[in-house]
């Protein structure tokens, strides 16, 4: 057969024909999953609140994501880690028993996830002291909007250096403080994670592993931290997550898991999920690398604080250590402070044993609303049956 | 060549094409979020336990999913309601109460995965062989398990089956949980229409009371099965209008609700193609008069088959919006009964499914009052 410029046509045709209804059908089964997952988790009770909301603090428009079965519960505000680790999209089925007892409120802080915007200025903003009092005002906001003298804080990770700055400065504020995971210091934090690998490679004669370490030693590197950290935290996270010490599953499938949830989440739009190309990602050559490394808590906030203090922690955490959180944790002092250990989880007890972090969040945490709050009696209801 | 012929040929190519391409992106999709499905429902642990097995139970394979956090915790087996095959959607529900239960879905006789053309076992679908397979899994699962004991739900038929349980093996069990139990079966179903029959004459509306009266009598004792199916369909519409039927508030309407059950049920990991074609076009059939089975059900009586007498503590978990089986029914039936401890459970904000609008609450339950009966002493 002759070659004739119209087959190439008929043939480049026929394949975009094919991949739009690849697209298109991709799209509508889209469409189907998010109508079924907000179906899934709506909330239809008299006194509850659903409410996905963008509100303007300090000149940045944030998304916030309200979710409880009765507004008159108290406010759970979750920090997520990272920077940039946003939880709307994929939270869903992790708060909802929480819901029962909470009125949840997730923040994408700035510029991560929903909140990310095509603003360079906006990612030259990013510092701890930025992050801090966007979470100030953040707290203020909501106080304000429900009305409730007093909330709840928990955070996980990096968000758990946010919060530590918030308490000290408003104790008042909350009835309580829960630390995912709590982050001390952290080139000692990423210093002992990659010392309990090797521990680990060097008892299980993990080899492959022991010689993937050795490879980037002196980690991190004293004399080009920066790069050192960014270049090699992804690969400890991997393989700490390999060996049941970090995330449940890998770290590129934990990834996919959070991608697909938000494809198919009602939460997001088909713009939101492309944003997530380009929200903040922290590496060497992010603006705020090099300040991310300079922190050291107890440094910075001292031992002393004048709310109650839960430590959630998973014993087999390599990343934000165990053995780091404990060891401040038993400096610390506090009207109230508790280490609840998690035995079957590492860096996600929440994902791991989803069911002991309920109960612990009911009933050791919760009752602190109730000893303040004026509607007690209702709450000790809810406890009561 | 003759033009349409042509023209007609390229047509339906095309549209061969566009179907192939449609069913394999679906294909790749399901396949896609069932990897997504059991990844987000991952047990992992030292002892975890995520098992998807067939064993020879009455003479047929029947299918158990065994999953849990630990395999030294307490067995939990769940007992589903008639046609109501839970492993497909159950996953998101059970996931927090694994980590202190060893939780077992059974798909019964004739359900989900454990379905076997109808003509081929009419004869066995009878509550006693039903009572009989219920038997067989417990036996398997204390012996598999080493458990001297284990705990028991009922869900609806399930609770039928439970209480048989409890009546003839107390040895066998820990505690029994009827999520909503079903009592008398002809009761039940007159206490359900008078429950709204009372209700639509309070609230004046009388195009409802001339709905209902025209059911009248309900059930009709001459014609069971065929005056209860009839209208059951009006009456859960009925209910869930004014949030009292077996819809959660946030489903709206019991379409919505099975339409979410479906959409589960499509992209689960532990169900395949014939699974999902035989759950959605085979089970009909179990209703169908000619099978006996509807018959078996409309005869159900507990206080009659087995008196008000256990030795099993029993909870009793009620809905406090839950029209469809009334709760002012099941307090009556409960507070007939004695039982080494006895507890009914109130979920305030619930109707008939509290592990869907309380999961929280149901598992705070689960564990402070169902789990430490686990800790008696072992014989």
């Amino acid at each position: 057969m002759k070659f004739d410029i119209n087959h190439l046509y008929i043939l480049f045709g026929f394949v975009a024909g094919i991949a739009t209804i690849v697209i298109f059908t991709l799209l509508w089964v889209r469409k189907i999953l998010q109508k079924h997952i907000s179906v899934w988790y709506k909330i239809r009770d008299a006194n509850g609140i659903e409410s996905l909301e963008s509100v303007n603090i300090e000149g940045v428009e944030y998304w916030l994501h309200i979710r409880g079965s009765n507004r008159d519960n108290p406010i759970l505000l979750f920090l997520h880690g990272g920077p940039g680790a946003s939880n709307i999209g994929w939270y869903d089925a992790i708060q909802r028993p929480w819901e029962n007892y909470f009125t949840v409120v997730q923040w994408d802080q700035r510029q991560a996830g929903k909140s990310y915007k095509f603003k360079k200025h906006l990612d030259e903003t990013i510092s701890h002291d930025q992050y801090v009092k966007d979470a100030e005002k953040m707290v203020a906001y909501l106080r304000k909007r429900f009305n409730q003298e007093k909330i709840f804080l928990m955070a996980t990770s990096y968000g758990t250096y946010i919060s530590m700055h918030v308490i000290k400065k408003h104790p008042d504020w909350f009835y309580a403080y829960v630390a995912i995971g709590q982050v001390v210091n952290v080139l000692e934090d990423t210093r002992t994670e990659y010392n309990l690998l090797l521990d680990f490679a060097q008892c299980h004669n993990d080899n492959e592993l022991a010689s993937k370490l050795e490879a980037i030693k002196p980690y991190p590197d004293p004399d080009n931290t920066v790069t050192s950290f960014f270049n090699n935290i992804g690969m400890l996270q991997e393989e700490a997550s390999r060996i049941g010490k970090c995330y449940p599953a890998t770290l590129t499938e934990s990834i996919a898991l959070v991608a697909v949830d938000k494809w198919i989440s009602p939460h997001y739009t088909l713009l939101d999920n492309f944003k997530r190309l380009f929200a903040t990602q922290l590496s060497s050559d992010h603006p705020f690398a090099d300040n991310f490394l300079k922190f050291n808590l107890p440094k910075e906030v001292g031992d002393t604080f004048e709310l109650p203090i839960f430590f959630f922690s998973g014993v087999n955490d390599f990343h934000i250590p165990y053995a780091n959180s404990d060891r401040w944790f038993n400096k610390i002092s506090a009207p109230h402070k508790e280490h609840i250990v998690f035995n079957g989880s590492a860096h996600s007890a929440y994902l791991s044993e989803p069911g002991e972090f309920l109960i612990a969040l009911v009933t050791k945490v919760l009752p602190f609303a109730k000893m303040t709050e004026p509607n007690a009696s209702q709450l000790a209801k809810t406890l009561d049956n | 060549m003759n033009t349409i012929y042509f023209y007609t040929c390229i047509f339906l190519t095309l549209l061969f094409v566009v179907g192939l391409a449609v069913v394999f992106t679906l294909l790749w999709v399901r396949n896609r979020l069932q990897d997504h499905n059991s990844a987000t429902y991952d047990a992992k642990g030292p002892k975890s336990i995520d098992v998807l097995e067939s064993v020879n139970i009455g003479n047929i394979e029947q299918w158990l999913h065994i999953r849990g956090y630990d395999s030294d915790n307490p067995i939990l087996l769940f007992l589903h309601g008639a046609s109501f095959s839970q492993i497909g959607w159950f996953d998101a529900v059970q996931r927090p109460w694994e980590n202190y239960f060893t939780v077992v879905q059974w798909d019964q006789r004739q359900t989900g995965k454990s379905y076997v053309p109808l003509k081929q076992i009419s004869s066995t679908m009878t509550n006693e062989r039903m009572i009989e397979d219920t038997e067989e899994v417990i036996a398997y699962l204390r012996k598999r398990f080493n458990q001297e004991k284990i705990f028991l739900i009922g869900k609806s038929y399930g609770t039928y089956l439970g209480m048989h349980m409890v009546k003839r093996h107390p040895d066998w069990l820990h505690a029994y949980v009827a999520d909503s139990q079903m009592i008398n079966f002809m009761d039940f179903a007159h206490e359900e229409y008078t429950h709204l029959f009372h209700y639509a004459k309070t609230e004046n509306n009388r195009e409802l009371v001339i709905k209902l009266e025209a059911m009248a009598p309900r059930p009709d004792p001459e014609n069971r099965w065929a005056s209860f199916i009839e209208h059951e369909g009006f009456i859960y519409r009925e209910l869930d209008r004014i949030g009292k039927g077996i819809t959660p508030l946030s489903y709206g309407t019991v379409e919505r609700l099975f339409r979410s059950m479906a959409v589960n049920v499509l992209l689960s990991k532990h169900l395949t193609l014939s699974n999902l074609y035989n759950i959605f076009f085979g089970l009909k059939s179990i209703f169908d008069p000619k099978c006996g089975f509807s018959e078996e059900i409309m005869g159900i009586d507990i206080p009659g088959e087995i008196g008000s007498k256990f030795d099993v503590p029993i909870f009793v978990f009620t809905g406090a919006h839950d029209w469809h089986v009334p709760h002012a029914f099941q307090e009556q039936w409960f507070k007939s009964i004695t039982a080494p401890y006895k507890e009914q459970v109130w979920f305030e904000n619930s109707r008939h499914y509290p592990y869907l609008e309380e999961p929280g609450k149901y598992l705070m339950i689960l564990v402070e009052k169902v789990l430490p009966l686990a800790s008696r002493i072992k014989v």
